[in-house]
């Protein structure tokens, strides 16, 4: 279903898609989307502002016979999979005990670990979007491309082991007189458990051997969402009075600058927009390569 | 306008061709006929062999070793010098039972069940020793899963490519695994037989098919002597079954016929513990002191075949659970693997004449079998000495002292070094050997329980969560502190 609408003199557009698809004999997302934009312009000067905007919401509902799991990928025993009922890409493997308000459970100073495994997380965004502004004055062209990806979690093993071999910083805190974890401590009885902040200093090594990813996978799970400053170009049309004389029609001239900065991101030492496997099996990052930023010239010329 | 016309009859024939190959023959043409698309048993066996033996050996990637980072360790015949929070301090990853379930069914048990089925009477290529051999190898591996974590799949396992698959197989519960397996060791048995067809690719025997019949009844009787407290009457049957016709279930009587696989200087083919130590250099096991000041107090020769002296020419142990920052002060001093085992062409050990003279020491002791215990337990002795060419110290046994549970046990500890998956198996079972008590410094997960088994794989909560569920009920609770059935 779609709606392509346009007011105002072309000054306003929207251009709306919603479809529920249904995939069979295979195992692919669903996807709604939607896109919006608009300009303004006075005296020489215009903006243009284009939006979109995306959402997808999905369920596994049928897997071959006989089978209600379908697993995607596998690191570290830590698997993503597709299981009847629940959305594409779940992160499955060993977490910490929670108290009712989400914070982990301590005992004797150290996290509790579930024996047994669950969802951790979700491969999947919540939304997805960008903005692109442009401005034109005269000759002069500045336009500027923002990204976003809110949501989807992504296990990301080189975190995990650079805390757990105490490589970051953030492992020399309490490296002589000793750390207390953030969470809570059941100070009631297994039946009636009554928690409190956490209070019992460990040694720092030790603590921090919570964050070995191979053994807890929940501290390797992160939000991967970002806002990145994507593209930001800064162009001249040079006057055409003065290309005439040479035979050229237009020309112009632009320096591009891509991924500039990351203006938000949840996870605390890499660029969270990176992938190990790719395909089916996201989710996934072990020591990949941010992405690389980029500035060059255009000169782009018509005949 | 005559060529038109043939051109688009010629053009219509050839259409109905096509739509004719493509929904009658779709299956004929996936086939491809310039390679095979069977495995001929030749080629499984020694594949499946080596799979498994190497996995319950060493194995040699890192997180998953289940003999040198597990069993190794938790029988405190290694210590780690380094990273002992790898295992030495009870602590192990996903991975460590993940893939060790996931090799030993899936290079293991498929394989060895397809041999089966090629070789069984309605087989494409009937041939009862091949049969015997494979259901000899599967119950060896099944006897390994269900001591390792309890209940598991067996009668309804392997048959995912079966007419009517089974995705999501039932557990049976460790006294029906037994039962089953007890049995199967007794039909390998019987389809076995000396003079009948060959069987190649056999790289433990060599083909030797009365070898591969003692190593049946000798593995039955182990078997049958560790659920001998659980059920006794029926283990007595089947000892009793076995001694009194040594004709019709023949079993080990010398070194010679010890089930081993042989290794070769060749990777993969080499020794497990030679591709960790010397291929991939790794320093981080030493001797632990427990089997040290054992083998000492005893005057143990065997301590020179098990060990290498340090620098200072003494055997050094050093104790299990410590803290890197104290275990790598002893990487220096710390007396190393004997170099018999860190050979590349060293066999790794499934079952030895040694060990079943004890099982009879141990089934003779409770009563089970007749015979004098202690003249087992000479023999068994006697024999280990003589696996590492060496003789029995003369006063050895007088410093052993009278026989006992404790003391049968405690030389099958010292007689299965290197297999630590069975002396750690047979430690849970009996509580023996009684280790001293633990250095003050060493730090322990597990609240300091020595494992009792392997969690179930994270696998199988999501593949197989609702036959799981029964499988839990039948073993307890999924953690490394359920005693498993045969506990005693």
């Amino acid at each position: 279903m779609g709606l392509d609408l346009k007011f105002l003199k072309n000054r306003f557009g929207l251009d709306l898609t919603y479809y529920i698809q249904s995939t069979q004999n295979q195992i692919l997302g669903v996807e709604i989307s939607k896109a919006s934009g608009y300009f303004e312009s006075a005296r020489g000067f215009k903006w243009d502002v284009a939006l979109n905007f995306s959402r997808n919401r999905n369920q596994v509902v049928e897997l071959a016979e006989g089978l209600t799991t379908y697993t995607l990928q596998e690191r570290r025993g830590l698997t993503s999979i597709a299981q009847v009922g629940m959305p594409y890409g779940s992160l499955f493997g060993i977490g910490f005990k929670h108290a009712p308000d989400g914070q982990i459970i301590y005992q004797n100073g150290l996290p509790v670990v579930e024996s047994t495994p669950k969802v951790l997380g979700n491969i999947q965004p919540d939304w997805m979007g960008g903005m692109n502004n442009t401005f034109s004055y005269k000759n002069f062209v500045l336009s500027a491309l923002i990204d976003v990806k809110m949501g989807g979690d992504i296990y990301d093993e080189g975190t995990g082991t650079a805390r757990w071999t105490g490589q970051y910083a953030e492992t020399a805190l309490g490296r002589e007189e000793g750390i207390i974890g953030k969470g809570v401590m059941n100070v009631g009885t297994t039946e009636n458990p009554q928690y409190v902040p956490n209070d019992v200093i460990v040694a720092t090594n030790q603590l921090i051997g919570y964050n070995n990813p191979r053994r807890y996978h929940e501290a390797a799970i992160f939000d991967a969402s970002f806002v990145k400053l994507r593209e930001v170009s800064f162009g001249y049309n040079i006057p055409k009075t003065f290309l005439r004389s040479i035979g050229i029609q237009n020309a112009k001239i632009s320096i591009v600058g891509r991924n500039l900065a990351i203006l938000f991101k949840n996870t605390p030492h890499i660029d969270p927009e990176v992938d190990r496997f790719g395909a089916n099996q996201q989710g996934f990052a072990y020591g990949e390569l941010p992405n690389a930023r980029s500035v060059g010239f255009n000169l782009s010329l018509g005949f | 306008m005559k060529l038109t016309k043939t051109i688009f009859s010629s053009g219509l024939i050839g259409l109905l061709l096509s739509i004719n190959a493509c929904t009658e023959k779709f299956d004929e043409l996936n086939i491809d006929p310039n390679n095979p698309t069977t495995i001929g048993s030749q080629y499984l066996f020694p594949y499946a062999v080596e799979k498994s033996v190497d996995r319950y050996w060493g194995g040699n990637t890192r997180f998953e070793r289940l003999n040198l980072d597990g069993a190794m360790l938790w029988i405190q015949y290694l210590a780690r010098n380094i990273y002992s929070n790898e295992g030495d301090n009870y602590g192990i990853t996903p991975t460590f039972y993940n893939n060790t379930w996931k090799s030993l069914y899936n290079d293991g048990l498929v394989n060895f069940q397809r041999i089966i089925n090629e070789s069984g009477t309605t087989g494409k290529t009937p041939n009862k020793n091949y049969e015997g051999v494979a259901l000899v190898m599967r119950s060896w591996v099944f006897s390994l899963l269900t001591d390792l974590y309890g209940s598991i799949p067996y009668t309804d396992a392997l048959k995912g490519t079966d007419s009517s698959p089974v995705y999501t197989p039932s557990y049976d519960s460790m006294d029906k695994v037994y039962a089953g397996l007890l049995n199967d060791l007794k039909i390998a048995n019987e389809k076995l037989t000396v003079g009948g067809p060959s069987v190649t690719g056999d790289i433990i025997y060599n083909g030797d098919i009365l070898k591969w019949k003692k190593f049946a009844n000798s593995l039955r009787l182990r078997l049958a002597n560790r659920q001998s407290a659980k059920k006794s009457a029926e283990s007595r049957a089947i000892m009793k079954e076995i001694l009194a016709d040594a004709t019709k279930f023949p079993i080990f009587t010398s070194n010679a016929d010890n089930a081993l696989l042989a290794n070769t200087a060749v990777r993969p083919s080499n020794n497990e513990w030679h591709e960790v130590m010397i291929i991939g250099s790794r320093t981080d096991w030493n001797i632990s002191k427990t089997l040290v000041d054992k083998l000492s107090a005893l005057g143990d020769t065997r301590l020179g075949v098990f060990a290498n002296r340090n620098k200072a020419n003494t055997y050094e142990g050093v104790p299990n659970g410590l803290p890197d920052a104290i275990a790598t002060t002893y990487l220096s001093t710390g007396s190393v693997l004997g170099d018999y085992f860190t050979r590349a062409n060293t066999p790794s050990v499934i079952m030895t004449y040694p060990e079943l003279q004890l099982i009879l020491a141990e089934a003779a002791f409770d009563g089970d079998i007749d015979g004098v215990p202690s003249d087992y337990f000479k023999k068994g002795v006697d024999a280990s000495f003589a696996q590492y060419s060496l003789a029995t110290p003369a006063d050895y046994l007088k410093t052993v002292g009278t026989i006992s549970k404790e003391k049968i046990i405690e030389q099958k500890w010292i007689a299965l070094f290197g297999q630590g998956v069975e002396a750690w198996t047979e430690y849970r079972r009996t509580g023996f050997p009684k280790f001293a008590p633990r250095d003050p410094r060493a730090v322990f997960e597990n609240d300091g329980i020595v494992p009792t088994r392997l969690p179930y794989p994270t696998t199988e909560y999501s593949l197989n969560k609702a036959k799981l569920d029964e499988g839990i009920k039948m073993t307890g609770t999924d953690n490394m502190k359920t005693k498993l059935w045969w506990s005693e």
